[in-house]
């Protein structure tokens, strides 16, 4: 045995893990395994937030839209952010886009940076910081003013990525592409391309240390990275002096297309909470590029090179980090999921099915409750079903705050016939979020089931500049075009009867379900329809008011072919009527109800002197699907 | 060789040219009507410093030809848009002044040609102003982001911020941006407001701007709706406390109202504000000097009547149909700064109407003003017309001509009082365009002309209203960031005085 042997045996035990890691190719099958898992979670788990995103978002074939997107400093991101973003309406193709592009980036990243196929998951780090910085946005999808946001990053740094590997693949053409790239660069990518020139500097400063270079070569990249350093500053300020830019003020200047006019550090007053976690993928980006930079050339490609345990450690670590900040980011609030999977449903008019999804969260928001509400309305259950569900009114996993008006309260006004409220939304929401698919969906049919069809056509006509809603804007035309069919089509049946209100002036302080509730419970329609009284007596409900219910239950049965009262009416008409004794009612009321509620009061007896919150969790199982539970233990309902 | 090599080039492609060439065909049927086109620019009345006219063919066809023609001077276009080039418009419109463009539109459907009717574009020997300035902002009720005042060279389609509100912003605040003014159309005596954050009036004094407070202990409000005097050194505005609240169902969608409002005059020397009309009993609003700058002429309006225990504010919201305003004079003495008797000018409310904006003309003759059932907000009114009256003879008129079955507000006088622009809301029933009408020497209007465009179908994307036009004979000189420097500063406050008797 010679001295090599020696080694290779006294190496062989601690080798064996590292060995054992690159035999199965661990890197690349982890990487592997990460962006199927990606794709996977996107395209089906999430496949109804894409939607809801691709809905948020708007993409007009039209050199005017191309012209607007242009008007601030990196438009032309935030243009191709938004193109990318529509094909999120079919989620598995605009997940399948997504992922093949964080795969390019990843594949630039290791070309750029040279990294060797056995620390390929070196590459994964600002992969796994660019879909966090998607994945985490939860509800600012509906609140993001920065057009093309969850494309941003990812876009905006494959770009980048594209320019270095010229500047340091041709290091005759490093300096002019850099200066250019900050200029038109900044004008295209904004602070993406401030900040990839800087990372570009340092590498290329780390490659003239590292390599035979003599010190003028050094001097001059150091100079090199100054200039950068001051063009960074400079750029944004110049074009901010000259007047390129009258749109935006200059402390945005540096940042855009971050976005800065909401996630402002340090702004407390408006976001206590939580807001500063947002900007750490933001923050992070740069940071691992220029890691990366300082790595660059330093990894070796060749197996055994360097201590195995260590090489062993820092894969299992990075992999664990990878994962660890891909799940820690991403959104996964169950409400959020289900408000995106009923409002796909809506649209799908699969009303069963936006019932349902109500039943798949314990603490529902109150989005999700007027959701299932609507929907149950809409399937002619209101009143037999509408407290068989979860109910409350969980707060929103937010730092800001949510209103209804901004997510799904279009949806419900236009549904619940207030087609003029449901409009004013989709205008003062455009104003502050800009125009969307789905504002501009809701303002064509408000304006076209309320007569106003030379408004409507404005708004069929910028659809029909869109991809995916063309057609949908082309069967919108048709019914500007005979106006004889609305009436014929069953998805504006409802809200149609529910239009059978006069006009009023009205307010609406930015809360739906409140204004909905006063609304119906108050206004008389003209044709009383049917359908409008069950409204009124649920919202009724909804706020615990006896007198409000015996008002609207009047009216209900005086105007409604009745063959039976609903249950829960009849549950409430028993409940209100043992509350005041002194209100009788020759109602009919079904045995089962009155025995029920008899063993209802029977088992409130047995619990006096307990607290309310101690009694829900006895009673939830046996009268978790009746008004009574809803009355007596849900309580504190919060409406947004 | 080179030589040899640039002449077949410039042959090839003047063959290629004239193979674009389009032709008028020599077959046709007439159809016995005027095309229809968008913008309707069919037989409008328009000046001569215009920039060209685009527009789009609405009629269906697979091939377009259109014919402009004027003295020996004609352009051909192939296609549904119809868009000259600057060159040839001009060459065009000059040969038109004092008479008219003779415009042909022929379309094929499957070969087969049909020729329109033509129709005319006069053009007036009246030159207008050389530019006009507007905000641009959503039509909102509440909020606003991305508001800019915006002024536009009438002769091309250059347009630039006079000052946008992202300059200065702050995203819990927001900054609203409004009511801009020039003193005789002229730019170095001008002013805007500034709302909520780093709030305050610009004024713009010989050319320097500084930021004012208008708002006193005494007085309702900051400045709202300025009318500076064309003469002397004084600006009158109205102060207000106004609120908005929404229709449930009918399609002018919103109500404007003020709760009360008066009018102040700002004496720009001395930094003080007084009283004008603050008449407890009414509503006083949308102040406007005569051209000698010694008459004020204001609407006012009644409160509707109250029922015991009601508040103002409540009973203007039930009643908002009993609110109407006539239009009111008071003179004024600038050697004393004291104002004269009340009397009336207009009595709208008499009629059951309600008149707003009265704007008097150059010359002292008319009196144009926007009047519709009720209110003061007649942007939101789609029965809101606009009005003449001759202020010599007290006989007044719509403008037909310039009208349409939607709103129309917010007029204003060219220099020369020969032309009007003003805020419509025809083209989709929300979104407020700007139009521009001939005047005659006998105050009637001629046919309006949408603002132009670069292309034909920029109004259906473009996705805020022209608010507030007013016409400029030369361009803001003040950059936009020099504006934003003088709003982040504190405002300087202006001091209250009596009203002189």
């Amino acid at each position: 045995m010679n001295k090599t042997d020696k080694k290779d045996v006294a190496a062989a035990p601690k080798k064996s893990f590292s060995a054992m890691l690159s035999a199965i190719g661990l890197p690349r099958i982890a990487v592997g395994v990460f962006f199927v898992a990606v794709w996977a979670l996107l395209a089906f788990w999430e496949s109804a937030t894409l939607f809801s995103v691709s809905e948020q978002s708007l993409f007009l074939y039209t050199g005017h839209f191309f012209r607007e997107s242009m008007a601030l400093p990196a438009g032309f991101l935030s243009w191709l952010g938004t193109f990318f973003i529509q094909f999120f309406h079919y989620p598995v193709l605009g997940a399948t886009i997504y992922v093949l592009l964080l795969f390019v980036m990843y594949w630039l990243t290791k070309k750029v940076f040279r990294i060797p196929a056995r620390w390929s998951l070196l590459a994964l780090l600002p992969v796994a910081v660019v879909l966090a910085y998607s994945t985490q946005m939860g509800y600012w999808i509906f609140y993001i003013k920065i057009q093309g946001f969850y494309y941003l990053a990812l876009l905006g740094t494959i770009v980048s990525l594209l320019v270095a590997w010229v500047c340091l693949k041709y290091k005759g053409l490093y300096a002019p592409v850099v200066l250019l790239w900050m200029v038109g660069g900044y004008i295209l990518f904004g602070a993406y391309a401030l900040g990839s020139a800087v990372v570009i500097a340092v590498a290329s400063l780390v490659d003239r240390i590292k390599g035979l270079y003599g010190s003028v070569y050094k001097v001059s990249a150091a100079m090199m990275l100054v200039a950068v350093l001051v063009m960074v500053y400079a750029v944004p300020l110049g074009m901010y002096e000259y007047g390129v830019y009258t749109n935006t003020m200059l402390g945005h200047m540096h940042l855009l297309p971050l976005p800065v006019h909401q996630w402002v550090l340090g702004n407390a007053e408006v976001f206590p909470n939580g807001i500063f976690d947002y900007w750490i993928p933001i923050i992070l980006l740069p940071v691992v590029y220029i890691f990366l930079a300082l790595l660059r050339g330093s990894l070796s490609p060749e197996k055994g090179s360097g201590k195995a345990d260590v090489y062993a450690v820092s894969q299992v670590a990075m992999l664990v980090s990878v994962a660890l900040f891909t799940w820690l980011y991403w959104f996964g609030d169950e409400n959020f999921r289900i408000e995106n999977k009923q409002n796909k449903a809506v649209w799908e008019e699969d009303w069963d099915a936006v019932a349902e999804y109500a039943m798949d969260v314990k603490n529902p928001t109150r989005q999700v409750i007027l959701n299932k509400n609507m929907a149950l309305l809409r399937l002619g259950r209101l009143g037999e079903d509408a407290f068989k569900y979860p109910d409350g009114s969980a707060d929103i996993a937010h730092p800001g705050a949510v209103h209804l008006t901004q997510t799904g309260g279009m949806m419900n006004y236009f549904q619940y016939g207030k087609f003029n409220f449901c409009y004013r939304w989709c205008i003062e929401n455009s104003v502050e979020y800009g125009w969307r698919a789905d504002y501009l969906k809701h303002a064509t049919r408000c304006m076209l089931l309320s007569g106003q069809h030379k408004l409507a056509m404005r708004y069929i006509n910028i659809l029909k500049h869109t991809l995916f809603y063309r057609s949908w804007a082309e069967g919108m035309e048709k019914y500007v075009e005979n106006p004889q069919l609305i009436a014929k089509q069953q998805e504006f049946k409802m809200p149609l009867l529910m239009y059978s209100y006069g006009d009023a002036l009205e307010l609406d302080d930015s809360y739906v379900e409140v204004y909905l509730s006063k609304s119906l419970s108050t206004t008389f329609t003209k044709n009383d329809a049917h359908i409008y009284n069950e409204a009124a007596v649920v919202f009724a409900l909804v706020r615990k008011d006896a007198n409000l219910f015996w008002d609207t239950m009047s009216r209900y049965i005086s105007k409604g072919k009745l063959t039976r009262i609903p249950h829960h009416f009849q549950e409430a008409i028993i409940l209100f009527t043992n509350l005041n004794k002194s209100v009788t009612t020759n109602i009919p009321i079904d045995f089962a109800v009155k025995s029920r509620f008899e063993s209802f009061i029977n088992k409130v007896q047995d619990h006096k002197g307990m607290k309310e919150e101690e009694m829900a969790p006895l009673f939830v199982e046996e009268y978790g699907d009746t008004y009574w539970y809803f009355y007596f233990f849900v309580r504190n309902i919060k409406t947004n | 060789m080179n030589t040899m090599k640039n002449i077949a080039i410039s042959v090839l492609a003047a063959v290629a040219m004239l193979s674009c060439t389009p032709s008028v065909p020599g077959k046709y049927i007439s159809t016995g009507v005027a095309p229809r086109i968008y913008p309707d620019y069919t037989d409008v009345t328009i000046p001569a410093n215009i920039a060209p006219l685009v527009f789009e063919i609405s009629e269906k066809g697979d091939d377009y030809v259109t014919r402009l023609s004027a003295g020996d001077k004609e352009l051909l276009f192939a296609g549904k848009e119809v868009a000259p080039s600057m060159e040839e418009w001009s060459e065009l419109v000059a040969k038109a002044v004092g008479g008219e463009i003779k415009a042909e539109v022929f379309t094929a459907i499957n070969d087969k040609w049909r020729a329109f009717d033509p129709f005319a574009i006069k053009v007036s020997p009246d030159t207008i102003d050389a530019y006009i300035s507007y905000r641009l902002i959503p039509p909102s009720y509440v909020a606003y982001e991305r508001l800019s005042i915006s002024q536009r060279k009438l002769s091309t389609y250059e347009e630039s911020d006079v000052y946008n509100n992202m300059l200065v912003t702050n995203e819990p605040l927001g900054q609203c941006i409004n009511c801009h003014a020039y003193k005789n159309h002229k730019t170095d005596n001008m002013q805007f407001h500034v709302r909520q954050y780093k709030g305050g009036t610009v004024l713009v004094k010989d050319g320097k701007a500084v930021k004012l407070n208008l708002a006193t202990d005494s007085t309702l409000s900051a400045g709202v709706y300025p009318a500076f005097n064309p003469r002397y050194n004084v600006i009158a505005y109205s102060v207000n406390k106004t609120g908005q609240i929404f229709h449930t169902k009918h399609s002018n969608k919103v109500e404007v109202q003020d709760e009360k409002s008066d009018i102040i005059l700002f004496d720009a020397d001395n930094l003080t504000v007084t009283n004008v009309a603050n008449d407890t009993t009414k509503l006083e609003v949308f102040p406007w000097w005569s051209p000698d700058g010694r008459t004020l002429y204001y609407c006012s309006s009644d409160f509707p009547p109250r029922a015991p225990g009601q508040s103002a504010v409540d009973a203007e919201v039930r009643q908002y149909k009993k609110i109407k305003y006539s239009v009111l004079c008071r003179p004024y003495d600038p050697e004393t700064g004291a104002f004269g008797a009340v009397d009336t000018v207009f009595d709208a409310a008499k009629m059951g109407k309600s008149a707003t904006f009265p704007r008097v003309s150059p010359n002292g003759k008319f009196l144009l003003f926007a009047m519709a059932e009720y209110g003061c907000f007649h942007i939101w009114h789609h029965d809101a017309d606009l009005y003449m009256m001759n202020l010599e003879t007290g006989e007044y008129w719509p403008l037909d001509a310039a009208n349409s079955p939607y709103a129309e507000s917010y007029h204003s006088w060219n220099s020369t009082g020969r032309w009007i622009l003003f805020a419509s809301r025809r083209d989709d029933t929300n979104y407020s365009r700007l139009y521009i009408a001939h005047i005659g020497d006998d105050g009637r209007a001629e046919k309006a002309f949408l603002l132009p465009q670069e292309e034909a179908d920029f109004y259906s994307f473009f996705d805020r209203s022209y608010n507030v036009p007013e016409f400029m004979v030369e361009p803001v000189q003040i950059a936009p960031n020099e504006f934003a420097d003088v709003i982040k500063e504190d405002a300087v406050n202006v001091k209250y005085v009596t009203p002189k008797k």
